[in-house]
């Protein structure tokens, strides 16, 4: 196998994990507290699409069991989409939280950037 | 087959009590009310757990399947010697912290956030139970997000500005390492084709030769994430601000419980997912060593810097998990025990001074160390208990903390690697260093003017301390009382 033929078979994961590494760049560096909350939800998706993409088979079926045509070969796991609808719920609930605490930040300090947050806070601290 | 008892209902039905007490907090309006059944609730708990843990002691491990399904497609329970000892510790520890933040709260926490408080205290105490039950690693991942959500939330109930961000990095941190945990079960599902623990570890046996890349892979990610979340040196910096700025009671369950279980789930999936033979392959004893070592040293050397005394103890934290990992890192049954003895004695001083801490922080207006000047005589029963926690985390023959670093020391020569008692012994006197000037400020002071007077400590208060020092020293002058139980829950993990 070649390497664009390999490229190719694992599209979805090289996707994924671009995806991935995109997402943690905006954590770790943007100082903007909405960015990184994005950024946490670019790498969630990342891994659920990563999930996904497990299960997936190209040219599958819906998992819905027929009985007049049984092809059991070329389901598609259902499992992997049934975890990410869990993992979805999750980071929902983060999601929500985080802009929350967001708010309440914002309402204490009146800016959102972390390095003036952190500043503003050590100027208290020495008070 | 095995007959079934009812008592294998316990776990199940522990649970759902904690789930029900979390729902039904909002909607008691009196807040003695919610208190007194959280209390109940929990002292059943606790009861109920130790019945579990002298079960498993006498007829063996079992496991349960949620709604009957396989256990390749359910979700399975598995109680064994390790899940059900570390549960009723938790259960137990957290029982006294409840009785002592019915008073304590009252003084550093917002009376409109009561309710709150305890219903995220209790799916806290439920996503605990559960990753240390469940054998299944979808299901653990959601009890470790369960737990990181209510653990940020309990952070933030506090209503105060540098806790909202301190919650907020905790929250990015956890979230962080959370994804990477998923990002690891991911790879490793994507081989093995299944959820359930044991049955992934079977199959990994022949599948990790073929797919070496994939395994490690998911190693490290899973390893990162727990290692994040247990706050292992280079990933502690969220803990400090997180652990000081919660209020008394959450900072004690905090440090003294939620990041042992993350060590604790790690080690769980080091031995019965991973397996030893890929483990060691992996060279991960090795890089444990060094993490833990620098994680020794580092932690005390930060805690050395200190100017807040609850501040210090966070980063007095972070060393002791170097101590615990050490312990791990020599993957035999001796270390297993010396860390699991140094888990449970570590949760109790640790306990004790983040308690008495915060109880000179929040009666007393008394938060750096250089205002413990004296304290001595206007605070001498909060400080003795201070001290002795202090005693206990040095080491001082009698406490637990000594017994716990003899247990590793003696692992350590059993595998003839002495020279990592070294570690101990530097890290221990760096822990004595930032120790005694608090209690030597507050106690030997020369041109003192504080008349001695004795403090009146509330009785719930009081009643969760003695317990915390009688404990202290039970373990440390009758380490058999516990023993037998780590043993067995070292052997359950060794075996399987």
């Amino acid at each position: 196998m070649n390497a664009f033929e390999l490229f190719v078979a694992n599209i979805h994961f090289l996707g994924a994990v671009i995806i991935f590494v995109i997402g943690l760049y905006m954590v770790i560096a943007h100082p903007n507290l909405m960015k990184r909350i994005i950024g946490i939800n670019v790498m969630s998706s990342a891994v659920f699409y990563f999930f996904v993409a497990i299960g997936n088979i190209s040219g599958g079926e819906v998992p819905i069991v027929n009985p007049e045509a049984l092809t059991p070969a070329s389901f598609i796991n259902p499992l992997p989409s049934a975890l990410i609808l869990t993992g979805i719920v999750i980071s929902v609930s983060i999601t929500v939280y985080a802009l929350a605490l967001m708010i309440k930040i914002y309402q204490a300090y009146g800016t959102l950037n972390q390095d003036e947050i952190a500043e503003l806070m050590k100027k208290e601290a020495d008070l | 087959m095995i007959p079934f008892s009812w008592l294998e209902l316990f776990p199940v039905l522990q649970m759902s009590l904690l789930v029900l007490m979390a729902l039904a907090g909002p909607l008691i309006p009196s807040k003695g009310v919610v208190k007194g059944m959280h209390l109940v609730g929990l002292t059943l708990l606790t009861i109920s757990a130790f019945i579990v843990l002298n079960y498993t002691h006498t007829s063996g491990p079992f496991a349960f399947q949620m709604g009957g399904y396989e256990r390749n497609i359910g979700i399975e329970l598995l109680i064994d010697s390790f899940s059900a000892f570390f549960a009723f510790f938790v259960l137990f520890f957290v029982t006294l912290i409840h009785l002592f933040s019915m008073t304590s709260l009252n003084l550093d926490t917002p009376a409109s956030q009561h309710t709150a408080y305890y219903s995220l205290l209790s799916l806290m105490y439920f996503s605990m139970i559960g990753i240390l039950y469940s054998n299944d690693l979808f299901n653990m991942y959601v009890f470790i997000e369960i737990l990181s959500l209510s653990a940020c939330g309990i952070i933030s109930v506090s209503r105060k500005k540098q806790n909202y961000m301190a919650a907020f990095r905790y929250l990015m941190m956890n979230t962080l390492a959370s994804i990477s945990v998923m990002f690891g079960i991911a790879l490793i599902y994507m081989l093995t084709g299944s959820l359930n623990v044991s049955i992934m570890a079977e199959r990994l046996v022949e599948l990790y030769p073929m797919y070496p890349v994939n395994v490690s892979l998911s190693l490290g990610f899973i390893g990162v994430g727990l290692a994040i979340k247990s706050a292992i040196f280079p990933f502690h910096v969220w803990l400090p601000d997180a652990h000081s700025s919660a209020n008394t009671s959450a900072s004690a369950i905090l440090s003294g419980v939620i990041i042992k279980i993350y060590l604790l789930t790690l080690i769980k999936l080091l031995y019965r997912l991973f397996t030893l033979d890929v483990v060691i392959d992996l060279r991960i004893p090795v890089v444990m060593v060094v993490l833990a070592g620098v994680a020794m040293l580092m932690g005390s050397a930060f805690a050395l810097g200190q100017k807040e005394i609850k501040r210090m103890l966070a980063y007095s934290t972070v060393s002791q998990v170097g101590y615990i990992l050490l312990g791990f890192s020599i993957f035999t049954w001796g270390g297993l025990v010396a860390a699991f003895f140094y888990i449970v004695s570590h949760a109790f001083v640790k306990g004790l001074l983040f308690l008495t801490a915060g109880m000179a922080k929040s009666i007393h207006g008394i938060k750096s160390i250089k205002a413990t000047e004296g304290i001595g005589y206007k605070i001498p029963l909060t400080m003795m208990l201070f001290t002795v926690g202090a005693m206990g985390m040095v080491g001082i023959p009698g406490t637990s903390g000594f017994m716990a670093k003899l247990q590793l020391s003696l692992a350590f020569m059993e595998v003839s690697r002495g020279y990592l008692r070294s570690f101990l012994i530097i890290s221990g006197v760096i822990n004595a260093l930032y120790f005694f000037p608090i209690i030597m400020n507050s106690f030997f002071q020369e041109d003192n003017k504080e008349v001695f007077k004795l403090e009146k400590i509330p009785f719930a208060m009081g009643f969760t301390l003695l317990m915390f020092v009688g404990i202290i020293f039970a373990l440390g002058l009758f380490p058999g009382l516990l023993l037998p139980y780590l043993e067995a829950a070292a052997m359950s993990l060794m075996g399987s």
